[in-house]
């Protein structure tokens, strides 16, 4: 299925529950997963037009997973900025830390920095619609959070502005800064 | 499965099962039991009739309890489980405070009214029979006096003019339900702290009985000839107690029910009434109307 760019409302809505976890709620996994392109990490229902409380996470070289209900139940103190770390040559003597940049297969192109929390406590209904919780820590925890976002009818953009994050556009596969008036969505 | 919270479910009315039917999608809880009143007689036959939360625990393979009385031996059944959190809509029984200690983090009551106000056991047909506008939904934690204890959250609705006990308890419990889902994580996890209610201000409601249902024909004949004051009151009550204990007036020492009512300018309209043993019909096909001349 092809996904949904901003602006649209079902993408501000808040998604409701899964009452029943049935064959209809596999359908909409399976969709998700094959509508999450290459690039992707996660994918949330609203992102294919489906307000309803499920999203898929697919790390890298794993399996795509499914999250039916998700909720965070507990979380490391304070939200922070993450840095990336993979793939820097720290030996370099202009080494700089990179802040991890969160983008959305709905707002192509646009990319930004975003506080969360780097450690959560998370529970959900899994893929045979048994409950499971869990620690996720690192990259998981990002994408949980943004997925989690996306189900209460929110974008990161959003918390880019409240927090005064810095945005960042793709042009020419150039990532360049731009302000908080550019990131128009 | 100790990491999710154990919970136990009480509850009895078709209206409890909304509640239930949401505590079964939040991923952090674990249904470990359910409490329900015992099987009754009902309907003509008199045949034993499970609770509709009853039946819904049997379908859906549920582990189930239907205590005559939270006595010692079913306390010691509700420990075994070890609960952490109760979780009481419309159950219909008072729970002896023995039980509430039972649960570490309390049993959370979903009452369908803003207390303080409202506490007892008709805050639905009372909030529609004072005529007021707005009422609402709290999320307390039980206490050893009846709809005592602190709030955790409210949620308001607007009561509508064709609002009757049976809509708008539903429409409260849906929002109880939304109360749930949005506070009850956050009550779980310290965010949000209950409150105590500000008891100065409590008002309470009673039992109602079928007797309490009675309307004088005479009060009747003034406000199907325009006595707005009555008019108000007549159309409010047969809303507020319906469909219990109903409304019903004695005409030749029947008794008639009044099933519905409504108001057009100063006069009130009746639109059903059911006679003893039979189906209701339109107020104008039933009556002699000059019964009411």
């Amino acid at each position: 299925m092809e996904i949904i760019t901003a602006p649209s409302p079902v993408l501000t809505k808040v998604s409701s529950p899964i009452t029943n976890i049935d064959l209809k709620t596999f359908r909409l996994g399976k969709q998700l997963i094959s509508s999450l392109t290459d690039k992707g990490v996660g994918l949330a229902a609203p992102q294919i037009g489906k307000n309803k409380t499920v999203f898929i996470i697919r790390l890298p070289q794993q399996e795509a997973q499914l999250f039916i209900n998700p909720a965070i139940t507990g979380h490391s103190k304070k939200k922070q900025y993450s840095l990336l770390l993979e793939g820097a040559n720290h030996h370099q003597e202009d080494y700089q830390p990179q802040p991890f940049l969160e983008g959305c297969l709905s707002l192509p192109h646009l990319y930004g920095t975003v506080k969360r929390w780097a450690k959560i406590e998370a529970c959900w209904f899994n893929n045979k619609g048994r409950k499971v919780k869990k620690t996720l820590n690192g990259l998981e925890a990002i994408i949980f959070q943004h997925e989690l976002d996306h189900l209460k009818g929110l974008l990161f953009p959003q918390r880019v502005k409240k927090e005064g994050g810095q945005f960042f556009q793709e042009k020419n596969g150039q990532l360049e800064k731009i302000s908080h008036q550019e990131a128009n969505f | 499965m100790d990491h999710f919270f154990p919970t136990i479910f009480f509850g009895s009315q078709e209206d409890s099962l909304i509640i239930l039917k949401k505590i079964l999608t939040l991923p952090y809880l674990t249904i470990k039991l359910v409490v329900t009143q015992p099987p009754r007689p009902a309907g003509r036959k008199k045949l034993l009739t499970p609770t509709p939360v009853g039946k819904f625990a049997q379908d859906k393979n549920l582990p189930l309890l239907t205590p005559q009385k939270l006595d010692f031996k079913n306390q010691q059944k509700i420990n075994q489980i070890q609960p952490a959190l109760g979780i009481l809509a419309a159950y219909g029984q008072i729970i002896p405070v023995q039980t509430i200690k039972a649960f570490p983090r309390g049993i959370i009551n979903i009452h369908p009214s803003l207390l303080p106000r409202l506490r007892g056991p008709t805050p639905v047909a009372q909030a529609i029979f004072n005529g007021q506008k707005t009422t609402g939904t709290t999320l307390f934690l039980l206490d050893e006096k009846i709809d005592h204890g602190p709030v955790i959250a409210q949620k308001k609705t607007a009561i509508n003019p064709k609002d009757t006990r049976e809509s708008l308890t539903e429409r409260l419990f849906f929002l109880g339900s939304q109360l749930l889902e949005e506070k009850l994580l956050d009550f779980l996890t310290g965010k949000v702290n209950p409150k105590p209610q500000n008891h100065q201000r409590a008002t309470f409601t009673k039992l109602l009985s079928r007797e309490n249902g009675y309307i004088e024909v005479e009060k009747i004949k003034k406000a199907l000839s325009g006595n707005h004051n009555l008019t108000n009151k007549i159309e409010r009550k047969i809303r507020a107690f319906n469909p219990w204990p109903g409304t019903y007036t004695l005409i030749n020492n029947q008794r008639v029910k009044i099933i519905s009512a409504h108001q057009k300018n100063q006069n009130l309209k009746i639109d059903l009434i059911q006679f003893p043993g039979r189906r209701p019909i339109p107020w104008n096909k039933g009556l002699d109307q000059s019964l009411f001349q």
